[in-house]
């Protein structure tokens, strides 16, 4: 389907398209299990920073609300991109991982369920 | 059972006649309160009479004076000047 | 007819609605109403459009005078005995803060929007019917600023309201919504707007939501919101109106009405959940759940609005059923993201007291118990060590409905819905399959959604580089107008004015 309209055809760009992130992308992080945080959340990063530094600096600090955290382990973590199983090398950037402009990432950490392991 | 159809007034004096009269003239009618507001719910159809209206407040009454205190409705509407008719279609 | 005779109901309106357009001469019809048969809808007899109401002009004027006459003696008398005191709790007063920042600019788009589409119908009782609806709305606009004004004098969070409607994350959600609408052709806008919304849902902000406020002692809310919902009777009669008349015209227009059925229908439930939060969690005195409001407004009366069209071929809206799913925990969901992201809202937020959890559990029964209370009462006790809980990351949002993607997978509350659609190379994400088939209809519209937590890494919010500065280029002024209710200003002053209000000659002497 698409729209159907008077005139000219009607084609737009992406109002998010990564031409607007001077060399940056924007994506998407969900940890399972952990409705404390309510919605998937959203990041702005440069490609080349290795993926195991933005996990510590940028998203540890988001989850330092939890109790879960402080045992929270990275590298031991189960990861999906795009909804399809991943492993991620925490050594390698952002771009040689796959990470994509809005690339949706979600993760669940072995043993970490939520506050009294109910999802929270 | 068929499908209720429901008219929502304002629960202020202006009202209470036009509750009274559609009462009287609707017996599956069911009326319920809540702060501020009459909902009256009625199985298929709801007739509003202008004569019971009348009849009630002893006046002139003209059924387009039911939007002054009028919140809302559900049903198909027929109205003429004698008869407000809210009904589904069977 | 005699002369001197009163002309009956439906004489008056036939003269007072026909005839008075004419054929154009210089122009061909269809170059003059360009919008009114492009969407695909085919009219074979404009006469057949008929307002069941039959109210003229004339009539209109008489019967919209004696409404703001009440209405405005009523206000006067509210802001003269200072009837801001005699409402329940400083904190229902979240619930109107977001009419007026949500609800109130819709009013002026409504008018807006049925000005233009008044324009684009070459039929003189369509053309009459949108005009009428347009005034009332702009009536609407005034009567609500004109009640809240009152509100800003004592109250925070009041003052920014246009200046948020192009800025705020949470406003972009009904800002989307209706200019969604007024985009589309004028017999879309006339679906979305006075039947899907107007017919179908609406009934659930004006009817318990307005009723709760009268049970919160807000006269001035009561007072414009049960005068506005007047009109939105007449509204929601020309919104059946317009959707049997496209019915009737022609059978080809049967397939172009239901996918807007399926669409309003979805975007309007989306939208509704905030009132369901505002009924649920921010008015202190309850009338009825959002679960049983859902019950009567929808399931019962919405419903029985589609048996009555059964007979066009029209069925049920796509995924109410996932409506039903919800309805045990939409607000919950909704008011704990609320909560977290309070740090950018223009109103206060809070866990409520234990006879409002008692009553939740009443009322949502074992799901509330098992999982939503003890989130709250977990959040309660951090707030009273000192650890209010706030998210300070921006939310995913929706590519369709732009509310932040919270809502959970329709069989699973524990997991998060998102849906992942393509359009030119670029992914976007929804909060559902009703959001996503929506935009997978036109993905060359909703691409160009303006969504805030992008705008905002995009360096396009004035330059905010996180939510606290991104709240200032709200005008929001951190933990006035924002956060916490409790220990808040409004709180204090609440508390003060009430100390005085009690207090006797005695005590002053």
């Amino acid at each position: 389907m698409s729209v159907k309209h008077l005139g000219e055809a009607y084609e737009y760009p992406s109002e998010n398209r990564i031409e607007r992130y001077g060399g940056d992308i924007n994506f998407y992080v969900r940890w399972e299990q952990h409705l404390m945080f309510a919605c998937p959340a959203a990041y702005r990063a440069p490609v080349a920073m290795p993926f195991g530094d933005f996990a510590e600096q940028m998203l540890r600090p988001d989850y330092a609300a939890h109790p879960d955290t402080a045992r929270l382990d990275f590298a031991r973590c189960v990861w999906k991109l795009d909804k399809a199983p991943w492993q991620p090398d925490l050594g390698k950037s952002i771009a040689d991982n796959g990470i994509g402009h809005m690339s949706y990432i979600e993760f669940s950490a072995p043993g970490l369920d939520g506050l009294d392991g109910k999802g929270y | 059972m068929a499908d209720k159809v429901f008219i929502a007034l304002q629960n202020n004096a202006d009202a209470q006649p036009i509750i009274l009269a559609i009462a009287a003239d609707n017996p599956e009618a069911v009326v319920v309160e809540s702060p501020g507001m009459v909902k009256i719910d009625c199985p298929g159809r709801l007739v509003i009479r202008r004569a019971s209206i009348e009849a009630q407040i002893g006046r002139d009454f003209d059924l387009q004076e039911l939007h002054l205190n009028l919140i809302s409705l559900g049903g198909n509407i027929d109205e003429d000047d004698d008869e407000f008719v809210l009904s589904w279609q069977r | 007819m005699a002369k001197g005779k009163k002309l009956g109901l439906k004489e008056r309106y036939a003269l007072m609605t026909r005839g008075l357009d004419w054929e154009t001469s210089y122009q061909p019809m269809d170059a003059v109403f360009p919008y009114d048969h492009y969407e695909g809808i085919k009219i074979k007899d404009w006469d057949g459009w008929a307002d069941p109401f039959r109210l003229t002009m004339d009539a209109y004027w008489k019967y919209q005078a004696e409404k703001e006459r009440k209405l405005y003696a009523i206000l006067d008398a509210f802001q003269q005995n200072n009837g801001q005191l005699n409402i329940s709790e400083a904190r229902y007063l979240s619930a109107v803060k977001l009419w007026l920042q949500g609800i109130t600019p819709l009013e002026y788009a409504a008018h807006r929007g049925f000005a233009h589409a008044g324009r684009a119908f070459r039929g003189a009782g369509a053309r009459i019917a949108c005009q009428m609806q347009s005034l009332d709305e702009l009536r609407h606009a005034q009567t609500q600023l004109h009640a809240f004004s009152h509100y800003n004098k004592f109250f925070h969070g009041f003052h920014g309201f246009a200046h948020m409607r192009d800025r705020a994350w949470y406003l972009s959600i009904p800002k989307s919504f209706f200019e969604d609408a007024m985009t589309a052709g004028p017999f879309e806008f006339v679906t979305s707007i006075s039947f899907a919304f107007e017919y179908v849902l609406t009934n659930l902000l004006f009817m318990p939501f307005v009723s709760g406020a009268a049970y919160n002692g807000d006269m001035a809310t009561t007072t414009f919101g049960f005068s506005a919902q007047s009109d939105e009777s007449r509204h929601m009669t020309l919104g059946l109106e317009v959707v049997k008349f496209m019915l009737q015209q022609h059978e080809d227009n049967v397939p172009i009405v239901q996918a807007w059925l399926d669409k309003w229908f979805w975007r309007g439930y989306r939208l509704l959940g905030l009132v369901g939060t505002m009924m649920d969690y921010m008015l202190p005195k309850k009338v009825m759940s959002w679960q049983e409001a859902w019950g009567i407004y929808w399931e019962e009366n919405g419903i029985a609005l589609f048996h009555d069209l059964a007979r066009y071929g029209i069925r049920l809206p796509k995924h109410h059923e996932v409506a039903a799913k919800e309805k045990h925990r939409l607000t919950h969901e909704m008011w704990l993201t609320l909560y977290q992201y309070g740090n950018a809202l223009s109103l206060h937020t809070w866990i409520p007291d234990d006879a409002e959890l008692d009553w939740m559990s009443e009322k949502y029964g074992a799901s509330f118990d098992e999982r939503y209370r003890p989130r709250l009462v977990y959040l309660r006790e951090r707030e009273q060590r000192g650890e209010r809980y706030f998210n300070n990351r921006l939310p995913m949002v929706c590519q369709v409905c732009q509310i932040p993607v919270f809502y959970t997978e329709p069989d699973d509350p524990l997991v998060q819905c998102v849906r992942i659609v393509e359009a030119g190379g670029t992914k976007h994400h929804c909060c559902s399959d009703g959001c996503a088939d929506i935009f997978r209809r036109e993905p060359e519209k909703y691409v160009q959604a303006l969504l805030p937590p992008q705008q905002i890494y995009r360096g396009e919010a004035g330059g905010a580089r996180d939510i606290w500065e991104y709240a200032a280029w709200l005008h929001l002024e951190k933990d006035v107008d924002t956060g916490e209710y409790r220990g808040s200003p409004d709180q204090q002053h609440w508390a003060q004015w009430q100390q005085a209000h009690k207090a006797t000659p005695a005590d002053a002497a």
